[in-house]
């Protein structure tokens, strides 16, 4: 009796996990299905872009990637006889996005950091207006606040400069910087700092060899936060920039209007761009998926 | 119990808000005052091709955009959008939690790939969809074919669909995670007596699970909402707005009134209403989550 | 060797004051127990020394120089916390290490201590432990112990070191901390609210309830002579005796009366200068100070038995007397059992009184 018991648990056991491997995969392939199709489509010609019905199987290609930076001029070619490969200036785009996303990155995380370790521990009046008013700016929508940034940059000469974006980006993220870091923060225990303190370490030497230390993933899942954040930016950086400050999402967009185009190349161009936020998060994903709600469930108590 | 170091570090204390206060200032210098320069302008009418100074109409914008059937329909649209998309994400977000709160081999590994949408570009996201809609190469066109046996131009027909699609599937493992975080932090003892007790999985729902995540979700619902109002990028990039103005959630159609039409004026009036509206929505929302 | 001197000291958190003028003097290379229980105070009193709390109004003085202008980090004061606040990123070695490296001493020298402390807290098997919180809670306490042992300080403040160890450990710390104390002949402040603990290792141990120093004698003047009710009640296991009732002017002198009872008092020093007839008072006996049987003193009674704990060594017979509960200890197995008669001596000279308003002794 208590065999044929055990064998129908065991059934439904089993049951239970195929289906939670079957949706799983279900789920997996949903989501993952537009990257793969994305990496696929990159290296495709533009013939085989173009084909109905959609290639699943065809000769890989890498010629996208290349010709993101470097264009065939294949009618010089037909006069000179020579194949000529001119740069097309792609580079800059990409070079002002890391440009841009390291130094405001790298401003408001520094700023960021020390500003939640003095609202933490010293907590100044007004430290709870302002994690309030920082929550709050996190509501507004851009588009408000583009308008008139737009004239007050071309008006203050910040118009298509480095720093223009910079200062913007680090603005808009130093905020939430210390939002997060504030709550990790508050998450350290008093005493082990104080301990610190008694063991001879002065308060700087506590925050950097003690505090620092405690908050690591907290402050790994925030800069992989604002990382993503300003590396996809989109709005301000079409606002704000030429072609000598563009930044990469600018240039996708820019694709929009082109009739014939060549989605292989775009494609290699998309790759390329979520190519580090792919191995971003592969790298940190323990950090991020406990710093994602971690840091925003606690900051809304 | 705060406790306060001792007299030596005082200068410590000063020494981050001297910091702090240059960030600040620049803070309000980015956001508080470009929100009173635009409000200012809201109340005048200035169109920057015609090159001549802005004239003060009061609040002749206002008046004319909220009288305007065009608008409202907007709004209407705009919130569609926000409907659909965040009840979409959150019922699947739900399900993949409780798929993933079950612990299996691969189980990490399956999260992690979930949640890459989150991460890729908006701007990617809504250009590489366009490719994937196009109704005579993309593949997603291709499987509406296959499925329903009759060509399918999704983005002439059915643009709402795809920019709501786009939104759910970037957004949905975000809900996804909070949730997850929710039913995670369920104390195991908990679970376990209700186990002892034999309860109905709705029971155990309704008592144990519901309570403890429901923060969770509506901090979860309460941001991806708010977000959803604001989204411009992918819709941007996808349809521009059209088929005509099909798409044309508010953040595009104050965009377009600024940067294509240079009704400035007007775009900083519409865009001012937004904010009000957001501001309105989210104060409903919290009264109604601090009532429960 | 460091005197250190309390005066006048305040600190409030808020709403709530923790200390309401504290004084104290610890003479140098002394051990005195700071016993108290919850909430007494016990814990700002060592922060605030070690400067890690700052107080509201009052001194510190060392050696009698006032060190509330030194921050904690250059106070070179060592303590003990009752958390452990072990650092959670560092392992067992460099936690112990901590202090030693603060002080930038030789990286030879460094091991050479931490080895030596580890080995006489028996845990050098711990030391390469990468994570403070795979430690079991014994292990834990003996490691933060061995991080305010390495060093050198001016004063050691340790706040209950040993209350979480078994009962058996705590045995081998406390004759631990007198040996020490004899090796080390540092000042050493010991907060603990267990008096058997306070009166085992202490020489002088001070009494500290709601932010005030009560009482700050030796362990015997601390049993025999409590000046105030709370230090009768709270040292002294079975909890001392208390009887409610008025001071009379009898036929031999004073008495106390209570219902059903008349006590002869008897004066030790002068005592009775402060007493008036019809004063209320509270009599205190000791357990150990009732005797059974009869005996020539006069204050003998019938009681009952109510209840025999037999301990072994020792017997705990709680008794009745008319409407009144006293608890005796008996040396050895006695076999009273429920409802046997016995007689029972109070000696006059051993009873202590209580001033009902005040709490105040008045032996």
């Amino acid at each position: 009796m208590a065999n044929l018991q055990n064998n129908r648990r065991g059934r439904r056991k089993i049951l239970r996990t195929v289906l939670i491997y079957f949706a799983t995969i279900i789920a997996v392939i949903f989501f993952i299905f537009p990257i793969y199709w994305l990496i696929a489509t990159s290296l495709k010609t533009r013939a085989q872009a173009f084909s109905t019905p959609p290639l699943f199987v065809w000769e890989p290609t890498v010629r996208n990637f290349i010709d993101i930076f470097l264009k065939r001029q294949t009618e010089i070619e037909a006069i000179t006889g020579q194949e000529l490969e001119l740069a097309t200036g792609a580079e800059t785009f990409f070079y002002n996005s890391f440009i841009v996303t390291f130094s405001s990155i790298a401003i408001a995380t520094v700023i960021g950091v020390l500003a939640a370790y003095s609202f933490s521990r010293y907590q100044p009046h007004g430290t709870n207006t302002l994690m309030f008013f920082i929550l709050s700016t996190r509501m507004l929508p851009a588009i408000v606040v583009a308008i008139p940034i737009y004239f007050f940059y071309r008006s203050l000469g910040l118009y298509n400069t480095h720093i223009g974006l910079v200062l913007l980006y680090t603005m808009f993220n130093l905020p939430f910087a210390v939002w997060m870091m504030k709550s990790f923060f508050d998450e350290v225990p008093r005493d082990i700092e104080q301990a610190a303190l008694v063991d001879g370490s002065n308060p700087i030497k506590v925050f950097y060899k003690i505090a620092l230390p405690q908050v690591l993933v907290g402050l790994g899942a925030t800069i992989g936060f604002l990382i993503i954040n300003v590396w996809n930016e989109f709005l301000f950086a079409l606002l704000l920039t030429e072609r000598a400050t563009r930044t990469v999402p600018v240039m996708i967009a820019g694709t929009r209007g082109e009739v014939g185009i060549n989605w292989g190349l775009i494609a290699a161009i998309e790759t390329l761009y979520i190519l580090p936020a792919l191995v971003l998060i592969f790298v940190l994903q323990r950090f991020l998926l406990r710093g994602m709600t971690f840091g925003t469930v606690r900051g809304a108590k | 119990m705060t406790s306060q170091p001792a007299t030596g570090s005082r200068i410590l204390k000063i020494f981050p808000i001297i910091l702090i206060f240059p960030a600040v200032a620049l803070v309000v210098f980015l956001v508080i005052f470009p929100l009173i320069w635009a409000l200012g302008l809201s109340f005048y009418s200035y169109n920057v091709l015609r090159g001549e100074p802005p004239i003060f109409v009061g609040v002749e914008n206002y008046y004319r955009l909220l009288n305007s059937l065009d608008v409202w329909r907007r709004f209407v649209l705009t919130g569609q959008f926000v409907f659909y998309s965040v009840s979409i994400e959150f019922l699947l977000g739900f399900g993949l939690a409780h798929l993933f709160y079950n612990q299996f081999r691969g189980r990490r590994l399956a999260i992690t790939l979930v949640t890459t949408p989150l991460l890729v570009a908006p701007v990617a996201v809504g250009i590489f969809h366009r490719y994937l809609f196009d109704a005579t190469f993309g593949i997603y066109s291709y499987i509406a074919q296959l499925l329903t046996g009759q060509s399918v131009r999704i983005l002439s027909q059915h643009p709402m669909f795809a920019i709501v699609f786009m939104d759910v599937w970037q957004w949905s493992p975000f809900m996804m995670l909070f949730i997850l975080a929710g039913l995670e932090a369920i104390p195991k003892h908990m679970l376990e007596s209700s186990e002892i007790d034999r309860l109905s999985p709705l029971a155990k729902f309704r008592y144990i699970v519901w309570p403890t995540i429901k923060p969770l979700v509506a901090l979860a619902l309460l941001f991806r909402t708010m977000d959803a109002f604001r989204t411009f990028d992918t819709i941007f990039t996808l349809t521009g707005g059209g088929p005509g103005t099909a798409t044309e959630v508010l953040s595009i159609q104050i965009y377009r009134t600024a940067f294509q039409f240079f009704r400035t004026g007007e775009a900083t009036a519409l865009a001012f209403i937004f904010l009000v509206i957001i501001l309105l929505l989210t104060n409903i929302y919290l009264r109604l989550a601090r009532r429960e | 060797m460091t005197k250190v001197e309390i005066r006048g000291l305040r600190k409030s958190y808020g709403a709530v004051e923790a200390l309401k003028g504290l004084d104290l003097v610890v003479e140098s290379g002394a051990l005195v127990a700071l016993l108290g229980p919850t909430g007494a105070g016990k814990t700002t009193t060592l922060k605030c020394i070690a400067g890690v709390e700052k107080p509201d109004s009052g001194d510190i003085l060392f050696n009698g120089e006032s060190i509330l202008g030194i921050p904690a980090w250059r106070r070179n004061v060592a303590m003990f916390f009752q958390t452990y606040a072990l650092y959670p990123h560092l392992s067992v070695y460099h936690n112990i290490a901590y202090p030693l490296r603060e002080q930038k001493m030789s990286k030879d020298e460094i091991d050479r201590v931490v080895k030596s402390v580890a080995k006489k807290l028996r845990i050098s098997h711990l030391l390469d432990r990468k994570e403070p919180s795979t430690l079991s809670g014994g292990e834990m306490q003996r490691v933060a112990l061995a991080r305010t042992l390495v060093r050198n300080p001016l004063v050691f403040l340790l706040d209950e070191p040993i209350s979480n160890l078994d009962a058996k450990l705590r045995e081998e710390m406390r004759t631990e901390f007198k040996r020490l104390h004899r090796e080390l002949k540092q000042t050493i402040i010991y907060a603990t609210p267990d008096y058997l603990e306070a009166f085992a290792v202490a020489e002088k141990v001070a009494v500290i309830k709601d932010g005030v120093i009560l009482q700050y004698d030796t362990p015997i003047n601390l049993l025999k002579r409590p000046k105030n009710r709370f230090v009768a009640t709270f040292i002294g296991s079975p909890t001392i005796n208390l009887l409610r009732g008025v001071v009379r002017r009898g036929a031999r002198g004073w008495e106390f009366s209570t219902s059903g009872l008349r006590l002869e008092l008897v004066s030790v020093g002068g005592a009775f200068s402060k007493i008036y007839d019809g004063l209320e008072v509270e009599l205190a006996v000791r357990p150990h100070d009732i005797i059974l049987g009869e005996q020539q003193n006069g204050n003998t009674f019938k009681a009952k038995v109510l209840a025999a704990e037999r301990l072994g060594h020792e017997t705990i017979i709680t008794l009745s007397l008319g409407e009144v509960e006293l608890k005796t200890v008996s040396k050895g197995m006695r076999l009273y059992k429920y409802g046997d008669e016995v007689s029972i001596s109070i000696p006059g000279d051993r009873v202590i009184l209580f001033d009902v308003s005040n709490g105040e002794a008045i032996h």
